[in-house]
């Protein structure tokens, strides 16, 4: 059985294609319906940045087709457009590509988290619609183990690869969490809205938005659970404000280094944190001076975020020897199978012996009481076992050293197995 | 000691990244302690077994605690240091927060403290009893105990916190390094 890749991502297609190659929920149970079935195995992973069809059968060659052909089918577009923004891959170098992808190493952002749900889901689906057989059952929880391990083993995934992000994690290095603490957003523009969500996702208590437009800071305020007051009333909330996210579109200063001054005078020592991502700035840079205050601005957290970026890709030297190991288990799990089936018919025939004689000696040993019944059986075991270890091992061994084939067809030779090695070949269900 | 004070009291999960600033001390420590020939068979001294452990015992206590107070401290004005001046990679090095160093440094003086003022009670109370002079190590000592009083009161009550309340810590514990390292092998005992 072959393992076949046919797909695309971010890097070889523009969004315009990309969108025409999605799969929803609905629409990849109906591509594995048409695509696996008998001994074909068939699972669609479908993210915003890739599409992928993992396939397992007896022809590859066939198996690209019907690919093809489905990505055609969902995209309207005749193969030739298609060719060029697909990627075919095969075997070890498919199962490399999707540990690689489950450890966001294929990803925009190195490490980046949500790949690992994505290729769970693609699992899940495979799985549900009954289109997973041993190879992608196999594949795929050890593309997830890659995925678990890669995050736990190194820090590709710790550091934040976005300004919002890298934003709420500095506020954390001055405050142990977010939780209850009150937020006081200064503009109600994107940009503001962005950071506030991540400030909220982590569990911020109270967000107060000011604005010159009274209308869209309500909005906003709305959205988030908070109140809204006027650029007037800003003085009075820094005393009580954690972090101040500033991104207005005022050309001058919106905090004074004297308001804050003032404001902390009155905090009694408690630290301010100030992202100032309005450009021009919105918070005067002479608070970085004053004691308590933490002031970073657009260009500052950009730094911080290439930094992060950097480490991240530095990670991913590590992360990519985790991969290369789990590739070596998959292709000797690959490899094992060819000496399986012929190691399964050679102990099956070994055991139908041993019964068929323990039959056929019946009449000569007499009635025999439990006791010596059960001897006899463990005696005929083990020496059937042992007989076998040997062998076994070597087909084993053989079959790391990609010897395996020759191996189980000199076993299936010698003992005369073809209607057994048949038989076990049929993938498990 | 300061392993003793971390693995009764910090070792508990908000508190786990204090194995930060425990095991290096306690390293340092231990080697200063090879080299200056301190684990070697003790001279036996004059006074009885009781004061000595609650008196010595008692003391040691406070400066393990003052001398983890001092190295969250650092830890503390290093990593302020490194938001202040936005040093790009901040993020990149797994650190606790401010908030958590300050409250951390805190409680480690709040732990020493009493601890010295009955380790240095008992001390004074047996130097009235035998009638010995006020020497210069007692003066340094009450001298250690106001510094650090004078710490929680600004931190409780005056709202101190953060840079000052670190560069204070750390004065403290330059007398307590004058007291134990320079003094007491001289003057006292």
């Amino acid at each position: 059985m072959r393992l076949v890749l046919v797909g695309t991502s971010y890097q070889r297609a523009p969004v315009e294609l990309r969108e025409l190659l999605a799969y929803d929920p609905e629409l990849r149970r109906g591509a594995l319906e048409r695509l696996g079935g008998g001994s074909t195995e068939a699972a669609v992973l479908s993210t915003c940045n890739r599409t992928e069809v993992y396939a397992v059968g007896a022809e590859p060659g066939e198996l690209e087709e019907r690919i093809y052909g489905e990505l055609a089918g969902l995209s309207g577009l005749s193969h030739s457009e298609l060719a060029p923004a697909l990627y075919t891959v095969g075997d070890e170098a498919a199962a490399v590509h999707l540990f690689r992808v489950a450890a966001g190493l294929d990803s925009m952002v190195p490490g980046e988290a949500q790949i690992l749900g994505q290729v769970r889901e693609a699992y899940e689906a495979a799985r549900g619609s009954e289109t997973a057989g041993p190879t992608l059952h196999r594949l795929f929880r050890q593309a997830l183990r890659v995925g678990k391990r890669v995050r736990t083993e190194t820090a590709i995934g710790e550091n934040p690869a976005s300004v919002s992000s890298a934003a709420a994690e500095l506020a954390e290095r001055v405050f142990e969490d977010l939780a209850g603490r009150r937020i006081l957003l200064l503009g109600a523009g994107k940009t503001a809205d962005l950071t506030a969500a991540n400030l909220i996702s982590r569990g911020v208590g109270e967000i107060v938005v000011a604005n010159r437009s009274p209308e869209r800071a309500e909005a906003l305020a709305r959205r988030f659970g908070g109140r809204a007051v006027g650029l007037d009333g800003v003085e009075a909330e820094l005393v009580h404000a954690d972090v101040v996210v500033a991104s207005t579109s005022s050309q001058g200063f919106v905090l004074s280094a004297g308001q804050v001054e003032r404001a902390m005078k009155e905090r009694r020592g408690r630290p301010v944190f100030f992202i100032d991502i309005a450009v021009p700035r919105d918070v005067d840079p002479a608070v970085i001076e004053l004691e308590g205050c933490y002031l970073y601005d657009i260009d500052d957290l950009e730094r911080v975020v290439a930094e992060s970026v950097a480490g991240r890709r530095e990670e991913a030297v590590r992360a990519e020897a985790i991969v290369s190991e789990e590739a070596d288990a998959f292709r000797a799990w690959q490899l094992s199978l060819d000496v399986v089936p012929a190691i399964s018919s050679l102990r099956a025939r070994a055991e139908r012996i041993r019964r068929e004689e323990l039959e056929r000696a019946q009449g000569r040993l007499g009635t025999l009481s439990p006791s010596q019944r059960r001897a006899v059986e463990a005696l005929t075991s083990q020496i059937v076992a042992k007989l076998l270890h040997q062998p076994t091992v070597r087909m084993k061994e053989a079959a790391a050293a990609a010897d395996g084939v020759l191996y189980a067809d000199a076993v299936r030779h010698l003992f005369g197995l073809g209607e057994d090695a048949d038989q076990a070949r049929k993938p498990r269900q | 000691m300061c392993v003793g004070v971390y693995l009764i009291w910090g070792c508990r999960a908000p508190f786990r990244l204090l194995g930060l600033v425990v095991m290096p001390l306690a390293a340092v420590l231990l080697a200063l302690a090879w080299a200056a020939g301190g684990v070697g068979e003790q001279a036996r001294s004059d006074f009885g077994d009781a004061f000595l452990v609650f008196h010595v015992g008692l003391i040691l206590a406070a400066f393990a605690g003052f001398t983890l107070a001092a190295a969250l401290a650092a830890l503390y004005l290093w990593q302020d240091r490194r938001l202040k001046h936005r040093v790009p990679g901040v993020l990149r090095l797994r650190s606790p927060s401010l908030q958590t160093l300050d409250g951390l440094t805190v409680r480690a003086v709040a732990f020493a403290l009493p601890a010295l003022t009955v380790g240095a009670g008992i001390g004074l109370a047996r130097l009235r009893e035998e009638g010995a002079s006020f020497d210069a190590i007692m003066g340094l000592t009450v001298l250690t105990w106001v510094v650090y009083a004078a710490f929680l009161v600004l931190r409780w009550e005056a709202g101190w916190r953060g840079r000052r309340t670190a560069y204070l810590a750390l004065a403290g514990f330059l007398l307590v390094v004058l007291v134990r390292v320079v003094l007491t092998p001289f003057v006292h005992f």
